[in-house]
């Protein structure tokens, strides 16, 4: 319905399930999406970053991103999801508990984040909705695997 | 006879005292010989030896010393001169050292005559020497050698003569005593000799004496005690007569033959009394008299016969005072035992009574048990079917476990398939997110495509719900089938269990019939023991009627050995104490006899007993 109504404001999110937390990102910056493959550890990066895996030719960077909020390493089985994230020219993924759906959300859905959250670090909180009484964090993924470049 | 009369020691001491007498003389004869020799010797050796040498030794230091003045006169040079100055004055104090030690010796007055000519000589030729010295000095050499060789060589050859004599006298004095010794060593050889043989005589003529002395009257004396000792008491004792040992030996022994005669004839008295008293001991014996007493006074050995002769008979007239004691005694417990046997023979019939009863309770008994044994029989029957039941149940049990576990196993397959199946919800999940996204970069033109993904999506998440909801549930079931495994392996164990149970209650069910059976046996076995014991009741009750026969005879013979111990008399003292127990003893028993045989035929209603309780009762009276 909305879509219908104002195209421009109307975005699609894909919502995802991180330490037991609901998150969500536009789907515009999403390529894929993948079940879990085992990664290649590298040396020398940040214990966030789990490793790399081959995604068709493509070798690609994955982030825990459990890890990345400062929550603690995933535990991973094969029903864990990576979202692969393109980023412009470079494509990264993320690693998720589960990826739950698709939503569309309109300007008016998104709340700002506190200012609170502004005092130190990187800022990759877009904004946060409320859906059906459940709080959805909107991740700004871009933001999120900007270090790795 | 005077040596005869004198005693034994003396004669031995006077004997042995002259013989001692005859060697000492001769021993001090021989001494005071030894001694005269000695002297002679010691003269030669210490007076007449020494006095040869020493003159010797200064006749020839002289020599030497006239050989030193010829040098001196003779010497042509002063070197010369002084050394036979120096030789003279050498020879000169030896020659004076010899005549010194010369001197001592000088014992006779011949002798003292001869060495006062050798000083005088030696007096005059000494001073010569200066004289010839003079001369050399004064008239030269030749005039010195003219007067060396003419006054002084008479002068020095006066002086030798003079020595030479004196030697001649010394040697001569010596031969004079060796001659006298050997002298003196032939007498005392000879008196010696005429000594020994005067000593031997002396001694074979004191022996001969003693002998005659002392030993042919010992001898004698020998010969008369061997007679004595062989049993001769008329032999004649000889030497009595004398008045030494020998003679009152022969006294001493005069005295033993009479006190033997004495003792034979003492001994022969005594033999007459023992044989009388004794024997009218024996006779009193035989005729049965035991207080007869040997009282006649016997000596010796002969005094314990009679102490024992006379002990026998009292130990004898005690034991058969004793033996008379026995004999009342013998009674009484002969009729004791008839009484017993009367008792015994009454008891022994109660005995057979109870002996019936018991058999009879025996046999009820013997049914009882056979009727458990049947019982037991029965109750193993119900036992083996039940165990049968309950195997059955134990295999029906087993057949319900593996249909459960074959349940088990389809259930792990069915959850293996659902897990597949989620797996594809998942798979195709993830297909129609990534089908949502390319939907949504495709804009406008992928707005239909997002609604088949997502209705893909709704499907695919319906079958994962499905297939979780199915696991869910067929694990419960597998749950219910591990319980129901549980509970029907349990209630296997159970039966198994009672299987177990029922075959011990079997196996005791089994025992206990057997026991019975055992039992009914052990019954039988104590049933034929009753019955033997009732008939070995039986003999015992005719056993006892011949025992009680016995004892009557026994009384019978008593009274017949008490008869014949009355034969001996032994004395009124015991008959006294024996005559009143004797009666007491017999009547004492038999009092009760009538009132308990009497008791005794009309429960018996034996018609042997009361035949012989008749001559019981008669018997007691006499």
């Amino acid at each position: 319905m909305r879509d219908n109504e104002s195209q421009g404001d109307d975005r699609q999110y894909i919502t995802f399930i991180a330490n037991g937390q609901e998150f969500a990102s536009n789907i515009m910056a999403i390529r894929e999406i993948r079940g879990w493959t085992d990664t290649t550890a590298l040396p020398h990066v940040p214990d966030y970053v789990r490793g790399v895996i081959n995604l068709r030719g493509m070798v690609l960077p994955v982030v825990d991103l459990k890890a990345r909020l400062g929550l603690g390493m995933t535990e991973v089985t094969p029903k864990h999801v990576i979202i692969v994230i393109n980023t412009g020219t470079r494509q990264s993924g993320l690693l998720v508990d589960a990826v739950s759906d698709i939503i569309t959300l309109g300007a008016e859905d998104i709340q700002p984040p506190p200012d609170i959250m502004h005092c130190g670090g990187d800022n990759f909180i877009d904004g946060i909705a409320v859906r059906d009484g459940r709080m959805v964090t909107l991740l700004g993924i871009e933001g999120l695997t900007v270090t790795l470049n | 006879m005077r040596f005869k009369d004198l005693p034994v020691s003396k004669k031995l001491v006077g004997v042995f005292t002259c013989i001692l007498v005859v060697t000492a003389a001769l021993g001090l004869f021989a001494v005071s010989s030894l001694s005269k020799m000695n002297d002679a010797t010691a003269d030669i050796a210490t007076n007449w030896m020494p006095a040869i040498a020493d003159l010797g030794r200064y006749e020839y230091f002289m020599t030497r010393y006239r050989v030193a003045q010829g040098n001196y006169v003779m010497a042509t040079t002063d070197e010369e001169h002084a050394a036979q100055v120096k030789n003279l004055q050498i020879y000169l104090p030896q020659a004076d050292e010899n005549w010194n030690k010369y001197l001592p010796t000088v014992t006779t007055a011949e002798e003292k005559a001869m060495a006062e000519k050798i000083v005088a000589a030696r007096a005059a030729y000494d001073p010569m020497q200066a004289k010839v010295e003079e001369i050399l000095k004064t008239q030269g050499k030749d005039a010195a050698i003219a007067y060396f060789q003419g006054p002084m060589k008479a002068a020095f050859s006066v002086l030798i003569a003079a020595a030479d004599d004196d030697m001649n006298f010394n040697q001569t004095s010596g031969k004079a005593a060796a001659d006298k010794s050997q002298t003196v060593y032939g007498n005392a050889r000879l008196l010696i000799f005429i000594a020994l043989a005067l000593a031997i005589a002396f001694c074979a003529a004191a022996g001969y004496a003693l002998m005659r002395a002392i030993s042919a009257p010992l001898r004698n004396m020998t010969t008369a005690m061997g007679e004595l000792a062989a049993g001769n008491l008329q032999t004649h004792v000889p030497h009595a007569d004398q008045a030494d040992e020998i003679g009152q030996l022969a006294e001493a022994m005069t005295g033993f033959k009479n006190q033997l005669a004495a003792a034979e004839r003492a001994k022969e008295e005594q033999t007459q009394v023992i044989v009388a008293s004794i024997g009218a001991g024996l006779d009193h014996l035989a005729k049965g008299n035991l207080t007869h007493r040997v009282a006649a006074e016997l000596t010796g050995d002969f005094a314990k016969l009679k102490r024992d002769f006379n002990e026998a008979m009292t130990r004898l007239q005690d034991t058969m005072k004793k033996v008379l004691g026995a004999t009342t005694e013998i009674e009484t417990g002969a009729g004791e035992i008839s009484q017993a046997a009367d008792d015994l023979s009454r008891r022994t019939e109660q005995q057979a009574a109870s002996l019936e009863e018991t058999a009879a309770a025996l046999e009820e008994i013997t049914a009882t048990v056979k009727k458990t044994a049947a019982n037991a029989k029965d109750a193993s029957h119900s036992v083996t079917d039940a165990k049968a039941a309950a195997e059955d149940g134990g295999r029906v049990v087993e057949t319900a476990i593996h249909a459960m576990d074959s349940i088990a196993q389809s259930s792990r397959q069915i959850t293996d398939i659902i897990g597949v199946i989620d797996e594809i919800a998942f798979q195709t999940n993830l297909l129609a997110l990534n089908a949502g996204v390319e939907a949504a970069r495709a804009g406008e033109a992928g707005k239909g495509f997002a609604v088949v993904a997502s209705e893909v999506r709704a499907l695919a998440q319906r079958s994962s719900e499905a297939a979780k909801q199915i696991k869910a549930l067929i694990q419960t079931s597998g749950q219910h089938v591990d319980n129901g495994v549980k509970f029907v392996g349990e209630s296997g164990e159970a039966l198994k269990r009672i299987v177990d149970q029922v075959l011990q209650i079997n196996a005791l069910v089994s025992e206990m019939a057997m026991a019975a059976e055992q039992q009914s046996t052990g019954i039988e076995q104590v049933n034929a023991a009753v019955s033997q014991m009732d008939q070995v009741t039986q003999q015992n009750a005719a056993m006892v009627e011949q025992s009680t026969a016995a004892s009557r005879n026994l009384a019978g013979e008593t009274k017949t050995l008490s008869n014949l111990v009355g034969f001996f008399a032994v004395g009124e003292t015991a008959r006294a104490a024996a005559a009143p127990k004797k009666p007491y003893a017999r009547q004492a028993p038999q009092a009760p006899r009538p009132a308990t045989g009497g008791a005794r035929r009309v429960a018996t209603s034996a018609a042997s007993r009361a035949a012989s309780a008749a001559p019981d009762s008669d018997w007691t009276e006499f």
